[in-house]
């Protein structure tokens, strides 16, 4: 009884050690993935990249075959 | 001897029964607190040690329709710093290293915090703030500070974590996407889709749990039944698309810069499912910056000028009282009711002209023409028109606030005078939202089909969807597809004609239509202010976005009409698509046999892989290949269209024997 009773004791601080790290975890990549984000907007992409390289104003060509 | 035995005995019992009275009291006080006072510590001990703990249940995310986040809950950290926890060796030795850290942060001076620092710790500050609202990486950062590395106890580093909505694309659709926020006095202020889906949606349902206190500031759970599960709030997936918001952010952004304009908005809608791809609104600050301020896409409900020319356009063409190619004389370009004008924007009018191209130069003397010869004996005919299109409800947004449209009907005798009809036919008198005009335009590029505009695509539970939302119709038709046509015709016209009135944005590689408006807003406080606008479609002749572009009080010195102001931003993201979406070049498929044949004139030409061919009359590519394949190593000179071979053909050749092919 006392045993059981300390080992859910135990249980519940594992449980709200991994819910922190959960919590950490998750805002890491969420702070990370805003960050990538940010990064990848064309606006931001063209602002970095100042090495004569433009955006293409004419669409791409896709060729597909005809069976 | 006797005498000592009976005097430890003596003894014995007097500590005996000392013992056996200290027992006794120790039973009574038990007795005493198990039975007497039993039912007050029970409850006692309850009070402190077991409580209904609230499970808060996680707040579902906000996606784009790429599944790019847009709002999400994460936990956000605020650090502070124990002035009194550091031994004086450390807190000394650390100091300057410190002051360095935490200054490069926040770009206040090392001086500045070596101060603060020292003046915390004399001061015996055990709580001070040293940066708040930081993200999980720059915290981390701090984290790892000189001193602070040392933890809690020895570097007095205190950090604090709460949940906090984060938006990850941040300023950009800012009041698109909205938030949900509580005062003090408990009033909620729902903005954007936070606020219209939040608590339907995203909010879930918290949970309860009889729980027990154990160390650590920790509950444990004391039974399993009796307790509500928490349900967390399910996600939405909306229909804005990132890339479209990204350009749609900017190109209004740069146009407002460049016009010093008061405030602008710009929506993008797919024309056949009514999918918002893009709203923006930014506004001015006192300081001449813009940010989100007020959707104003969804809230401003102003005249619209030179845009609703369509919506008369529409009517009349449905009422059958004009068509397209009837001539109206623009009376030098000035007409007159009541004593007050109706002029032409080019001084002089336009003489005698279509009504297409009445439309297409935007003449506000033949459109208002046109719509008083036909409908001033029974105005309530063109208002019924109108209504019956839909344009004085509301949209019936989910987001809240939205303008309401106002359109005078002649019943409505205190309201209505001679001017309202005249006035109306380009434009003013009348008022709709940004949203409602794109509804407009979007139903006519749709041939006539309105749709509602929409903002969610998907309710989702982790990867199970829950709701998918399809196109809502509004009505299934405002107009003929003939009478569709023939306004979509002259709105192509007002880009491609060099007459058009936005055909300064005419690009040969795309098409666009529209239809562009400058209107004078707030004229009864001061003139010379406008609004410039341009709503329109692209491409032109296989609508796949509607766009509307408006744009506040830009400073006249600089510009102010629609196609300066307004139509570069529509140009701009419709350029944008256009060179995105991928042109696709089918080809036929080219069978094997008619391959082989060709393969049969190389196998000719190789009989004998010990001899060499004669590769005189191949192209210079074919023969290098041809002769490596040979096992040749192969040197290619001069310049020319014929190949001259050094080998002889039908000469045996060797492995890795050198050929030089020269071109003549």
């Amino acid at each position: 009884m006392i045993y059981s009773a300390h080992s859910v004791d135990r249980k519940i601080h594992n449980i709200a050690q991994i819910n922190e790290s959960v919590k950490s975890i998750r805002s890491e990549f969420v702070d990370t993935r805003a960050i990538l984000i940010k990064y990848k907007m064309e606006s931001s992409v063209s602002r970095i990249i100042k090495m004569g390289i433009g955006t293409s104003t004419e669409p791409p060509i896709k060729i597909i075959i005809i069976k | 001897m006797a005498t000592t035995k009976k005097h430890i005995i003596n003894r014995t019992y007097i500590v005996s029964i000392l013992i056996f009275i200290l027992a006794a009291a120790v039973v009574f006080k038990l007795v005493n607190i198990q039975f007497v006072k039993g039912d007050y510590y029970i409850g006692l001990s309850e009070q402190n040690n077991i409580k209904n703990i609230i499970i808060p249940a996680k707040r579902g995310s906000v996606y784009s329709s790429g599944g790019k986040l847009l709002a999400t809950s994460i936990p956000e950290y605020e650090i502070r710093f124990d002035a009194l926890a550091p031994s004086d060796k450390n807190f000394d030795e650390n100091l300057t290293d410190l002051s360095n850290s935490i200054s490069g942060q926040d770009n206040k001076s090392t001086s500045y915090w070596k101060e603060k620092l020292r003046k915390a710790r004399d001061s015996g500050n055990k709580y001070l703030l040293i940066a708040k609202d930081l993200g999980y990486n720059d915290h981390l950062l701090i984290k790892n500070f000189p001193l602070f590395k040392l933890g809690s106890y020895r570097g007095g580093l205190i950090i604090e974590q709460k949940t906090e909505r984060n938006y990850p694309l941040g300023k950009i659709a800012e009041r698109t996407i909205g938030y949900e926020k509580k005062d003090d006095q408990g009033h909620i202020t729902r903005a954007g889709i936070e606020g219209a889906f939040g608590s339907k949606y995203l909010k879930g349902t918290d949970g309860k749990r009889l729980s027990q206190k154990i160390g650590k500031g920790q509950w444990k759970p004391i039974e399993d039944f009796n307790q509500i599960e928490p349900q967390d709030g399910l996600d939405i997936y909306t229909t804005i698309d990132v890339k479209i918001q990204d350009v749609a952010h900017y190109a209004l952004l740069e146009q407002l810069e460049k016009f010093k304009a008061d405030h602008g908005s710009v929506v993008v809608m797919e024309v056949s499912t009514g999918e918002v791809k893009a709203i923006s609104n930014l506004g001015r600050t006192s300081v001449g910056t813009y940010y989100e301020k007020l959707n104003y896409a969804i809230g401003e409900s102003h005249e619209p000028g030179s845009t609703f020319k369509l919506m008369g356009m529409v009517a009349a063409l449905e009422d059958k009282v004009v068509d397209t190619s009837d001539v109206i004389d623009t009376e030098a370009g000035v007409l007159t009711f009541y004593g007050r004008k109706v002029k032409d924007s080019k001084r002089g009018g336009y003489g005698k002209i279509s009504v297409a191209k009445a439309f297409e130069v935007s003449s506000n003397t033949a459109m208002v023409k046109l719509i008083t010869d036909n409908y001033k004996e029974y105005p309530e005919k063109f208002i019924d028109r109108l209504n019956s299109m839909g344009l004085n409800n509301t949209l019936d947004l989910p987001i809240l606030g939205e303008g309401i449209p106002k359109i005078t009907h002649p019943s409505d005798k205190k309201n209505w005078d001679g001017l309202d009809l005249p006035w109306m036919a380009f434009g003013y008198g009348i008022s709709l939202t940004p949203l409602q005009t794109l509804t407009f335009y979007n139903a006519i590029a749709n041939d006539g089909v309105m749709l509602k505009p929409r903002f969610l695509r998907e309710v989702k539970n982790f990867d199970k969807t829950v709701e998918v939302f399809n196109k809502e119709i509004i009505n299934p038709s405002i107009c003929s597809k003939e009478t569709a046509n023939k306004v979509q015709k002259m709105m192509q016209n007002v880009v491609e004609k060099k007459h058009g009135t936005a055909h300064n944005i005419y690009s040969p590689s795309f098409s666009m239509a529209g239809k562009t408006g400058t209107c004078q807003t707030e004229y009864w406080k001061e003139s010379g202010l406008y609004i410039s606008s341009f709503a329109g479609y692209f491409p032109a002749e296989n609508p796949k976005y509607s766009c509307i572009v408006v744009i506040h009080k830009p400073d006249t010195k600089i510009g102010y009409y629609g196609n300066i102001v307004a139509a570069p931003v529509f140009k701009k993201i419709a350029q944008k698509i256009y060179s995105e979406t991928p042109i696709e070049d089918r080809l036929k498929w080219i069978k094997i046999s008619e391959l082989e044949n060709e393969n049969d004139i190389y196998r000719n030409l190789i009989e004998d892989r010990s001899v060499m061919p004669n590769v005189t009359k191949l192209n210079l590519s074919d023969a290098i290949a041809l002769l490596e394949n040979l096992g040749l190593e192969v040197e290619v000179s001069g310049n020319g269209n014929k190949i001259d071979q050094s080998v002889k053909s039908g000469s045996k050749i060797n492995k890795n024997q050198k050929v030089i092919l020269k071109l003549i």
